[in-house]
């Protein structure tokens, strides 16, 4: 192979606009790849979809799939792609300090790169990292608009695309393409690089060319050359790729809270209308429901070779997924469809925000930290922790049926009352889980780190959600809580779990427990909390209203 | 004794209620400080303190009263009674634990051993080595920066030493004084350029006596020197600019056998240039300052060093045949395209890597000026009393000169340039300072304290004040040799020491990288345990989440410090807990007491105190 190679792979001659359509190729193929990133082995279609998800905030763009995408940025030697505006930021501050247009909400990579101000914003946020100080928003962001141009920068430039394999093992590090250049560099035989960079440059010229038949031609040499001649067996299975992609095109979460709002729909038309049929059919969506996302769980977790459980997506899912479990146990004791309505309605709002939040929610798939690695006691006393916020989170949503009762027919005691005593069992999983986790939590401590118990905020903030829940757990006994106040401190008790959950990694911000999560959503819960008080304090009115009227059953539970 | 109305008032469950909302108050508190100020802080404010624990201990006496007040008690309240005995029992473990544990941290150096271990205490030791005294006084930690009489210490009748000022999160900060022994110290300068677009600030000090000293401060050279007599002030105002194209290209950097080689571009385009101390001499064929490739050739667009590049010729000194000879092109700002071309051809390469290590100009518009820079020069007079300036183009005319005062906005003539001096110190010398960080960032507070130390002159009178030392800094884990009435003390503030019985030998310390990154996935420790007076000796292996035991001691993988040039150093959190095992007893009567409470009995809580009646 001569010197000139290189330069023809990476700066052909002939001139197309990569940002162009291209019919009848077949991109699908080629996200078969392996690509070694962020410390994992991932299909490039994954990689593909993160990436332009991370650039773009999109899963795809002006209909091209992400794979396209990232194939066009590659190849982008007419720097079309540096002029299109495909980066996302949308912080108005930020925009201002940059000397953006406030109207646009994407930029192009050469109207960023060079730009004063962020390069300014960027020194003052290094200059305070290295001074372990806190960043403030726009230099966070700052920071994410950085890392943005960092990634596409490197696949640009090829630098990300770490595809060719490691015959050494699987976890070796992987070689990125533009180490083709670097003869001496790459653990192959010469005539299998040159074999394969040869091919490259087919499929480049075929891509560049429009091509399409030479492309769906070379596409396929180039993978069996990487996972066979190259790999020498160090190379993941076809199946285990093939099994990531089937997880990225189905989408399990999205297709479960899609039947969750089907049976949401049937059983309340059922609860107006009381016709059986709509029960069954109701039941049957949320049943189905359930094992699609079961599925999708379980897909995840043999993509991750982990449970996942250890960031705010993972949780967000697992904890809605334990949510319409519990309510199914409930109804099962009770026979009461109004149980798994009000749990649907939690579980599509958490899958919905986990499916179009990805700023805030990180929905790919990351190594973990060392201290969380393959330990026994974290997993149990993650999953046991994150199930008791699902059983409080049932508890939350049959608490508001009870104010919905309070807000809208404050006289009918014995729907409250029954509804109160569902409330209350949901509430006891919870309370169990969260003591039995809480404490699992400082065996696990007390195994990792040798202190059982240390005062770490999100620990405390476990301690304290369990605190408000015996606070009103005993404050029954005392009399200070009637019917209502039962129910509307059970509810103000989620604001403790969500606290613990969410607000702890990020409104606090320290600890030991917050690696690994993101942050953001903070205006989501913040009018979540407005809209629940409001609920609350208009209930209030109304069964105040109602009481000085009627004579009403104030006792919390049904007479048995 | 169940009947008093103090024992009623103590088991009450309204007493519960507001003990409960109380601690679930205080920690709230508590995590809110602890984002501001850190974890450190919020042990000194909270959880260390004794009201804390008299929190707790408020609601330890009532679930332990509640429980006795039911006394025979029921079979149905089994998990009443569970629970709270498991409640009693964990605070219990946790007493012992405060009492009677060890949290400690030992940092081990590969291939040495260590029975000291660091406490969490603040501690000043002062140790006078002549007479072979040593004593440690505890330091009183405060959440914020505190100025206040914090200990005294007596040295002999008249002397002592004072600590009076407490800073708990501290950054070292460098900064400029005016020397203060007069007329020793470099001359100092801090400069800040600036024009419509960008300002950029920069603090120069002459470090030689005869030599300018030079500093590349974005579209100029700035240099400060002293001049000595008239007649290197003469000189002074009379030099033309040097261009200085070498440095503005930039330089080669070559790795062979492990070692590193510069060579300036521009000399070797001249031709062939050896590097010291190797068997290699380089020459570059050619330059691109922009470099594209157009027609399958590299070719340059412009003269702007955009995008440099250089075709080099690398060969054994004065050997001309293929085998000793190797072509590269390298990329500046591209170091992984590295290219080494032909090697296919060849059996052995010369094992010559190349880099190209250009002047920093990621801004065009900076970048169009990069090779060639406005010079300006200062120079203060011997005495240092006067401050003199020249500025010359790109073209090397003078464009201004002149004697300049600090807080003169002043132009250079090119760029719409101008400048002023910010500070001038004839003499300076560096000094370490800490700056106090009030709030803490979110990613942890390993921030060090530091503490002042003064000295107090007891009976000399105030007018020799000025006199008076301005006293100390010392850093957490600093110490210094001070004279305190003739004695020679050594002081260091450090954390409390503990000496283990025996001895834990750090033969290899691992790290495992995450596949393609350099992210720490995972590291561990080959120790040896070295007990002499049991005649142990044991090899072991630590990492995260796997910790060893030995004599009633705990040992986990914490951390780990990695510096260039030195053997790698391991941390580990060292733990001895006598409660350990009764808080686990604890936890698994409780979690047992809820399970029979809630499930085994769901209608007892109310059955229970219907019977009772409600203590009021």
């Amino acid at each position: 192979m001569n010197r000139l190679l290189f330069f023809i792979i990476l700066f052909p001659l002939v001139i197309f606009g990569s940002v162009e359509d291209r019919p009848g190729f077949n991109f699908e193929s080629l996200g078969q790849i392996a690509i070694q990133h962020r410390g994992r082995i991932k299909p490039l279609d994954t990689f593909a979809s993160e990436s332009l998800q991370f650039v773009t905030g999109k899963k795809s763009w002006k209909g091209k799939g992400a794979v396209e995408c990232l194939v066009g940025w590659l190849f982008n030697f007419d720097r079309e792609w540096e002029n299109e505006e495909i980066i996302r930021v949308t912080y108005k501050p930020l925009k201002a300090e940059m000397g953006l247009g406030d109207d646009k909400n994407y930029f192009s990579f050469n109207q960023l790169q060079d730009n004063e101000g962020l390069k300014r914003i960027l020194k003052s946020a290094a200059t305070k990292s290295r001074n372990r100080e806190r960043l403030s928003d726009l230099e966070k962001k700052a920071v994410t608009v950085e890392n943005q141009l960092g990634l596409i920068g490197e696949i640009f430039t090829g630098q990300a695309f770490a595809i060719l394999p490691n015959p050494e093992g699987i976890s070796a590090s992987w070689y990125p393409i533009t180490n083709l250049n670097t003869q001496g560099g790459l653990p192959y035989a010469s005539d299998v690089t040159e074999r394969f960079a040869i091919t490259l440059k087919e499929s480049v010229e075929a891509f560049l060319n429009k091509n399409a038949q030479g492309w769906n031609a070379s596409v396929p040499r180039l993978i069996s050359m990487l996972s066979e001649d190259m790999a020498k067996g160090s190379y993941p299975e076809k199946s285990v790729l093939k099994r990531e992609i089937h997880y990225n095109r189905l989408r399990p979460f999205r297709v479960s809270w899609g039947l969750y709002t089907v049976g949401f729909i049937f059983l309340m038309v059922f609860i107006v209308g009381k016709r059986k049929m709509f029960q069954n059919l109701g039941l049957g969506a949320v049943i189905l429901g359930l094992l699609v996302h079961t599925y999708g769980f379980t897909l995840r977790c043999l993509i991750a070779g982990r449970p996942p459980v250890t960031n705010m997506y993972e949780s967000v899912i697992w904890v809605t997924w334990g949510c319409v479990l519990f309510s199914l146990f409930v109804w099962m004791a009770y026979k009461n469809s109004v149980v798994p309505t009000a749990a649907t309605v939690f579980s599509i709002v958490g899958l919905v925000l986990a499916d179009n939040l990805p700023f805030v929610l990180d929905p790919s798939i990351n190594p973990l930290e060392p201290v969380l690695r393959s330990n026994y006691w974290l997993t149990i006393h993650v999953l046991t922790i994150t199930l008791s916020y699902a059983a409080f989170a049932l508890s939350l949503c049959l608490g508001n049926v009870v104010m919905g009762y309070y807000v809208f027919r404050p006289t009918s005691t014995t729907h409250i009352q029954n509804y109160s005593l569902y409330m209350y069992r949901a509430m006891q999983i919870g309370v169990v889980l969260l003591a039995a986790g809480t404490i699992l939590g400082g065996v696990w401590a007390d195994y990792s780190w040798g202190r059982f118990w240390g005062w770490d905020p999100k620990e405390v903030w476990a301690l304290i959600a369990l605190l408000f829940y015996l606070a009103v757990l005993h404050g029954r006994f005392t009399g200070w809580l009637k019917g209502f106040g039962f129910a509307a401190t059970t509810v103000i008790s989620f604001l403790g779990v969500l606290m613990a959950w969410y607000g702890v990694n990020f409104v606090l911000g320290v600890g030991l427990h917050s690696y690994g999560f993101g942050s953001g959503g903070m205006g989501w819960v913040s009018s979540y909390v407005a809209l629940q008080l409001g609920f609350i304090i208009l209930g209030y009115k109304n069964y105040k209203k109602a009481l000085s009227s009627h004579s009403l059953d104030t006792s919390i539970f049904p007479k048995s | 004794m169940f009947k008093t109305p103090l024992f009623k008032f103590f088991a009450s469950l309204k007493l519960a209620v507001i003990s409960i909302l109380l601690l679930a108050s205080v920690l709230t508190v508590a995590t809110c400080l602890e984002s501001l100020y850190g974890t450190r802080a919020v042990h000194v404010l909270v959880y260390g303190t004794p009201w804390f624990a008299g929190v707790l201990f408020l609601l330890g006496l009532n679930v332990l009263c509640a429980a006795l007040i039911r006394y025979p008690w029921k079979k149905s309240q089994t998990g009443f009674v569970l629970t709270h005995l498991g409640i009693i029992v964990l605070l219990l473990g946790s007493v012992v634990t405060q009492k009677f544990g060890v949290d400690a941290n030992m940092p081990i150096t590969e291939a040495t051993q260590e029975n000291e271990v660091t406490l969490n205490e603040m501690v000043l030791t002062v140790a006078d080595e002549a007479n072979n005294i040593k004593k440690e006084y505890p330091i009183r930690e405060s959440y914020r920066e505190k100025q206040a009489q914090i200990l005294t210490l007596e040295v002999g009748k008249e002397e002592g030493l004072i600590i009076d000022q407490f800073i708990p999160r501290a950054i070292a900060e460098r900064r400029l004084v005016t020397s203060p022994l007069e007329g020793v110290g470099a001359p100092s300068l801090k400069l800040e350029l600036f024009n419509s677009r960008f300002n950029l600030e920069e603090a120069i000090v002459s470090q030689h006596p005869s030599k300018p000293t030079e500093v590349n401060l974005g579209p100029a050279l700035i240099s400060f020197q002293v001049l000595h007599n008239g007649e290197e002030q003469k000189k002074f105002f009379q030099a033309q600019a040097v261009k200085k194209e070498t440095s503005t290209l930039g330089f080669l950097i070559a790795m062979a056998r492990s070692k590193e080689f510069r060579v300036p571009i521009a000399e070797a385009r001249k031709g062939f240039v050896g590097f010291a101390g190797s068997e290699f001499e380089v020459k570059v064929d050619e330059y691109f300052p922009y470099a594209v490739v157009e027609n399958n050739r590299l070719v340059s667009r412009s003269n702007e060093p955009v995008n440099p590049a250089v075709h080099l010729t690398v060969r054994k000194k004065g050997q001309t045949d293929p085998e000793s000879t190797e072509k590269h092109t390298i990329f500046a700002n591209f170091p992984e395209f590295s290219t080494l071309h032909g090697a296919h051809s060849k059996k052995t390469t010369l094992g010559i890597k190349f880099r190209m290590e250009v002047p920093k100009s990621h801004n065009p518009s900076l970048a169009i000026v990069g090779n060639q820079r406005g010079h300006l020069a200062f120079a203060q007079n011997a005495e240092g009393t006067q401050l003199f300036y020249r500025t010359q183009g790109k073209d090397g005319q003078t464009k201004a000169q002149g004697e300049i005062k600090p807080g003169v906005v002043t132009p250079t003539g090119w760029m719409d340039l101008q400048f002023k001096i910010q500070e001038w110190l004839p003499h300076s010398v560096d000094e370490t300072v800490p700056r106090s960080i009030e709030y803490i960032s979110g990613s942890g507070d390993n921030y060090l304290s530091a503490i002042h130390l003064t000295q107090p002159r007891r009976g000399i009178s105030s007018d020799s004040k000025s006199e008076e030392s301005s006293g100390w800094w010392l850093f957490e884990g600093q110490g210094k040799l001070l004279n305190v009435g003739g004695r020679e003390l050594f002081v260091q503030f450090t954390k409390k020491k503990l000496n283990l019985p025996f001895y834990l030998y750090l033969e290899k310390f691992k790290i495992g990288n995450d596949p393609g990154t350099t992210k720490a996935a995972s590291y561990e420790s080959d120790v040896i345990v070295k007990d002499a007076s049991q005649g142990v000796e044991r090899k072991a292996n630590i990492s995260m989440n796997e910790p060893i035991k030995y004599g009633g001691y705990t040992f986990y993988q914490a951390s780990y410090s990695l510096e260039d040039g030195r053997p790698p150093v391991s941390v580990f959190s060292v733990n001895f807990d006598p409660g350990r095992q009764i808080k686990y007893w604890g936890s698994l009567i409780m979690v047992l007491g809820i399970l029979v409470m809630f499930y085994m009995n769901p209608q007892y809580l109310s059955l229970l105190f219907k019977r009772k009646g409600q203590p009021k």
